[in-house]
């Protein structure tokens, strides 16, 4: 195994994954980042881990974990010292009207364990027995998270299309 | 890595793709060696606040805990009865009587001795 290789793999991989997790980009890139530097210092000190992916994986999952409910704890803080309205500004607006907005918002709206299950397998190209190992469940638990986590977004995306429609109708 | 790969082609991928100078840019800081000797350095310094904060917790438990062992424990209520009448004084002063009613009605009583006598 060679370093930089598996790195370079795992990089894409990663920041899709806590992209998806996290609804933010910079958040997503500081989370991918922590969990790429703690997986080279694991290699360069004591040698490659048992599976690199899935040890990178876990460090990704904790940090984006911890950066979101950081950001919703301060949300209120900042919003008092900036003086900055709650509502999303025109720029944030415009994005949530983009593809990569709208499966933002819906993945938002999936219960927290099926998404990162649905994540690690779609978006972090990661295998099932080792998206199992990462969450610490089995794999026919996975299995069942990821078809629901699935279907339900299935049905909010295909909601919001509908709206979206019928808001365009009502606007033109 | 395993082969059981989620078999159904998903949009996701492609929608949450980052920029590729974003992944060259998490790649390259990942691999420098500066951005391990930064998260050496900060790992202690890390440590070391979150002890500091404890420790300053701790003290001021310890300290509370303290404090409050240090007040005076409230008066216990005292109970005297005083011909039939019992009298319990509350740390606050205030007095509550109970009275025990009639008092029992003292018994007396004749007790016969009787020696010999016919059999």
């Amino acid at each position: 195994m060679d370093l930089e290789a598996t790195v370079r793999e795992l990089a894409p991989q990663l920041l899709r994954f806590c992209l998806g997790q996290t609804g933010d980009a910079a958040m997503a890139e500081e989370a991918a980042q922590e969990a790429l530097t703690a997986l080279v210092q694991r290699w360069r000190r004591h040698g490659p881990p048992d599976c690199p992916a899935a040890f990178a994986f876990a460090i990704a999952r904790r940090r984006a974990l911890r950066l979101s409910f950081q950001r919703r704890l301060l949300l209120p803080i900042q919003i008092l010292l900036e003086g900055r309205s709650p509502l999303p500004d025109p720029e944030e607006q415009a994005a949530g009207r983009t593809e990569l907005g709208r499966t933002l918002a819906a993945m938002r709206r999936l219960p927290g364990r099926d998404r990162e299950a649905l994540l690690l397998v779609a978006a972090g190209d990661l295998g099932l027995a080792e998206s199992a190992r990462v969450l610490g469940i089995s794999l026919s638990a996975l299995k069942m998270r990821v078809h629901r986590a699935r279907k339900r977004l299935q049905q909010l995306l295909e909601e919001r299309k509908v709206g979206h429609g019928r808001l365009s109708r009502f606007s033109s | 890595m395993d082969d059981s790969r989620d078999s159904h082609p998903d949009f996701l991928r492609e929608v949450l793709t980052p920029r590729p100078e974003t992944v060259e840019r998490v790649v390259r800081n990942a691999l420098s060696p500066d951005a391990e000797k930064t998260a050496v350095e900060l790992a202690p310094w890390r440590a070391s606040f979150a002890a500091a904060l404890l420790a300053g917790v701790a003290l001021l438990f310890a300290w509370q805990l303290e404090r409050s062992s240090f007040e005076p424990a409230p008066a216990a209520i005292s109970i005297v009865n005083e011909g039939g009448v019992v009298i319990a004084t509350s740390p606050s002063g205030d007095w509550l009587i109970h009275s025990g009613g009639d008092p029992e009605p003292e018994r007396s009583g004749i007790i016969i001795l009787s020696y010999g006598g016919q059999k």
